[in-house]
């Protein structure tokens, strides 16, 4: 027993006796507790199939393209510290530009890992629109130890650097590395910023293609029908190019065969009347305008062969481009439907590979129920202008595949399936619309296409109001009123600002599970619901001092949780104010906010606005 | 007898006392219930590991100094007003003996409390957190159970301390009134005090930028909240330090070390 040892320390004798079971107890603490902090908690991820990220990037319009070509798009897929789902990226650029964007590190965390595409053996040559050629697919290597190539077509990575360089000579890049290419400057204006600028200038295009096919106006009138000639057919086929044919009021039983520049220009009440089936009037000429008719008797049908086949999109063209129609443009420019009106089970007006079309002050009515009906303006591949006309009913008001630039503005769909339904389409101007009783939605956008303008819409008494998808779009000044869902967030690095959702069941959804989306000043004005979201991840709104408004929100709260229980009642629930102001619910959410990114689900804003951003009673009611 | 074995002694009968006495144990569910019931309803269980540990992070800096001045602020008076501690020096136990076997036996108490409840948790994050999500490729982001034994390690550290100081109050107590009031000042001083003292500094611009990362180590409860967002939810962000580590490490050591030292010379002449 006369084993202890005396230490002193300050002044006092502190006795020490080892003892093997303390000592074994004491070691092992010191060893978890020094361990927790040595070990490294993160693991070094391996690649995934690419398929199961969450993609954003290029349009599924451009990848498509690029798989039925056989091309490959360089790639990136990502690990982000704080963001639970793996982030692929189509186009490097994209990748670069995001990475060390603050608003996205501000969710997603510092990437931990990535891995970009190696086309070190794939003999790869670019082929223009963000693809390359290769012979072999390309494998995943690691991004940070991989060299690309800037400046010559898309950036393309390799982990060898003779491969690089080799494709750098022939194709005339730079050699940069990982850091080399995160500094580049891949040029994207600030969606927010540029928004004026982008929607002047799409809206100055479609001026110029109002202009030039109402020029067509303004053709003498070279033969009236009745005269000389009693059919309509009889007059176009006699009336020299560059001339007006003029239809007198009456009705005329025939389809119609356009095959030169004329203009037909209606008199009084002046009918077309198709026979019920197939197209009523086919244009086949440049400069064709028809006007002031009204146009009935079209066919039932709705699909066709193709009217170009071979591409990626064959079968979309089959089910959709090949509509009877009340009046269709084939392959034209300068073709305008001005100031008709259609009666039509089917198509208004369907354009095929037209870039020079317009419709202006039409109306056309379709079925009562959408799923008889079909489309008021079809347009396939052709970014025509849509402005001032009317859709009454049948399925979609206009319905648009695969035509980048299409602008479609002050129109007024009511009753149909969607008011304006956009596939595979880009690069849009949708704006001042007004959409109201749509079966499904009022503007709906499928397809992931991007850099679309919605602006200035109203959408009242549908299922939906503004549904969609698709990145770097624009989403503003939209009003969304009695919709059961007024705002579908399901676009992804995209700006959704100074919206009015109000009166609707649920406001907004933020479905998206990217949380990537800038959301500032849009009101929130008693919807049953004012947000939900999905799974995948908290969404912080605000930050800069310009969150949202919440109609709800009690006033001077400095941070507002719209999809919390509590915080949302509490103007709404007596006595709930007292628990939202205690400590308790302070301490659960102190730091909620802290790794957004790796929480499930929630909206957070953390500047909710004292006054609504936009909206005015006086201006703006809810239709009760 | 001899003074070790004293020690032994008094660690025994501390742990018997705690174990015996039911507040502690209502004092230790109550905790419990606090804290689990914080992982669940603050939405971090669902997340992982890193959310709850962050979701928990103003909870504990709250109640663990709460939970530790109710096992620490009258240990040495009561022993001086029942007579016990009389007994215990007749048997030639030293100064240092005491206090640290008392203290050792309120820290295996005071850890089993604050250890227990995260162990629930992490078994509910471990259940309850993964892919909501099936079709897309989850990987969770920097999250790992380390982070939250991380934490864990922390609190122990942080309560380490905190129970030194609620010794140190009882040592210096001549009575329990004083002890309260002096606990309670303690508690106010370390939860609030510091921190507002800091802030207030910064917002008048007497304090320069380049003195914040060093008051974070002042008191144990910066120090604990830097060392958590600094090793635990730092390790998924970029940018600024929360706290310099070997500062905050150094400020919990000497906040456990100075009390007991101040306690041995004032637990008797």
């Amino acid at each position: 027993m006369n084993q202890y040892g005396y230490v002193r320390v300050g002044g006092i004798r502190w006795q020490v006796k080892p003892n093997r079971r303390v000592t074994v107890a004491v070691a092992v603490c010191l060893v978890f507790v020094v361990g927790v902090f040595v070990v490294d908690p993160g693991t070094t991820p391996e690649p995934v199939s690419f398929e199961d990220t969450v993609q954003i990037g290029m349009s599924d319009a451009g990848m498509r393209e690029a798989e039925f070509e056989g091309y490959e798009v360089p790639s990136a897929q990502v690990f982000y510290s704080q963001y639970s789902f793996v982030v692929g990226y189509t186009g490097l650029e994209s990748f670069a530009r995001n990475v060390g964007e603050r608003r996205y590190e501000r969710v997603w965390g510092v990437p931990t890992k990535a891995y970009v595409t190696d086309f070190s053996g794939t003999q790869p040559s670019p082929v223009g629109a963000g693809f390359v050629e290769t012979s072999t697919d390309p494998e995943w290597t690691d991004a940070s130890d991989a060299r690309y190539v800037v400046g010559a077509g898309p950036v393309v990575a390799f982990s060898s650097e003779e491969d690089a360089r080799l494709y750098a000579d022939e194709y005339g890049g730079k050699v940069r590395g990982y850091t080399g290419v995160l500094e580049t400057e891949f040029e994207e204006p600030d969606i927010e910023k540029a928004a004026d600028e982008v929607i002047a200038g799409r809206s100055r295009t479609a001026d110029e293609k109002v202009r030039k096919t109402h020029r067509l106006l303004s053709r003498n009138v070279s033969v009236v029908v009745g005269e000389e000639h009693e059919t309509v057919q009889s007059a176009v086929d006699a009336a020299p190019p560059n001339s007006s044919v003029r239809v007198p009021e009456g009705v005329y039983r025939e389809h119609v065969v356009v095959d030169k520049p004329v203009t037909l220009v209606g008199e009084g009440d002046a009918r077309i009347v198709g026979y019920g089936n197939g197209t009523v009037v086919t244009v086949e000429s440049d400069g064709v305008a028809v006007s002031s008719v009204s146009i009935s008797g079209v066919g039932n049908a709705t699909r066709g062969e193709p009217m170009r086949g071979g591409g990626w999109d064959e079968t979309i063209q089959e089910a959709y481009g090949r509509s009877d129609a009340a009046v269709l443009f084939n392959e034209t420019e300068r073709a305008l439907v001005h100031e008709v009106t259609v009666d039509t089970s089917t198509t208004g007006v369907l354009f095929s590979e037209v870039d020079d079309g317009v419709v202006a002050g039409t109306t056309v009515n379709g079925t009562e129920e959408w799923v008889n009906g079909f489309m008021g303006v079809l347009a396939i591949r052709s970014p025509v202008v849509v402005q001032n006309s009317t859709f009454n009913e049948g399925r979609d008001g206009v319905y648009s595949h695969a035509s980048d630039g299409l602008v479609v503005r002050r129109n007024v769909m009511r009753d149909g399936r969607f008011g304006v339904h956009l596939m595979y389409t880009s690069e849009t101007l949708i704006r001042r619309n007004e959409a109201s009783g749509g079966a499904i939605a009022g503007i709906v956008i499928m397809t992931r296409p991007t850099s679309n303008y919605i602006v200035g819409n109203e959408v009242r008494d549908s299922r939906n109001g503004l549904s969609t998808v698709g990145s770097r779009s624009y989403f503003a000044d939209n009003v969304l009123v009695n919709n059961t869902n007024g705002l579908r967030m399901g676009a992804r690095a995209s700006v959704f600002t100074r919206n009015v959702m109000l009166g609707n069941r649920y406001g907004a959804s933020a479905s998206t599970v990217l949380p990537s989306n800038e959301v500032t000043r849009n009101d929130f004005v008693r919807n049953e619901v004012q947000v939900t979201s999905a799974e995948g991840a908290m969404r912080v709104w605000g930050g800069n001092d310009d969150g949202n408004y919440w109609s709800n929100a009690p006033p001077g709260a400095n941070v507002f949780r719209p999809t919390d229980r509590v915080d949302s009642s509490v103007t709404s629930t007596d006595g709930m104010v007292t628990f939202r102001r205690s400590t308790a619910y302070s301490l659960l959410h102190g730091l909620d906010t802290v790794v957004p990114g790796m929480r499930s689900g929630g909206v957070v804003d953390e500047d909710p606005l004292g006054k609504p951003a936009v909206y005015d009673r006086n201006t703006t009611e809810d239709t009760e | 007898m001899s003074g070790a074995q004293g020690g032994r002694t008094v660690l025994r009968r501390e742990l018997l006392t705690v174990l015996r006495t039911r507040a502690y144990l209502a004092l230790g569910v109550g905790y419990a219930a606090v804290v689990v019931g914080a992982a669940w309803f603050s939405g971090g269980a669902k997340g992982g590991y890193l959310p709850t540990a962050s979701s928990l992070t103003t909870p504990t800096e709250i109640l663990v100094p709460v939970v530790a001045f109710a096992l620490g602020y009258r240990v040495v008076l009561t022993d001086r007003s029942t007579g016990e501690l009389d007994v215990l020096r007749t048997y030639g136990l030293g100064r240092a003996e005491y206090v640290l076997s008392l203290y050792a036996g309120r820290l295996v108490a005071l850890s089993v409390v604050l250890v227990a409840p995260l162990l629930v948790v992490g078994g509910l994050v471990w259940t309850q957190s993964g892919p909501t999500i099936t079709v897309i490729a989850w990987h969770g982001g920097v999250d790992s159970p380390l982070l939250l034994a991380r934490f864990a390690v922390l609190t122990v550290a942080f309560g380490a301390a905190v129970l030194s100081v609620a010794v140190a109050v009882s040592a210096v107590s001549g009575t329990v009134r004083t002890a309260l009031a002096l606990a309670v000042l303690v508690w106010v001083a370390l939860a609030l005090g510091a921190d507002l003292g800091v802030i207030a500094g910064v917002v008048t611009e007497s304090l320069g930028d380049e003195a914040v990362v060093w008051l974070t180590s002042l008191s144990p409860n910066t120090a604990f909240r830097g060392l958590v967002l600094e090793t635990v939810v730092g390790v998924a962000s970029g940018g600024v330090r929360a706290t310099s580590v070997p500062a905050s490490v150094l400020s919990l050591v000497l906040w456990t070390v100075a009390p007991l030292v101040v306690a041995v010379r004032k637990v008797w002449k």
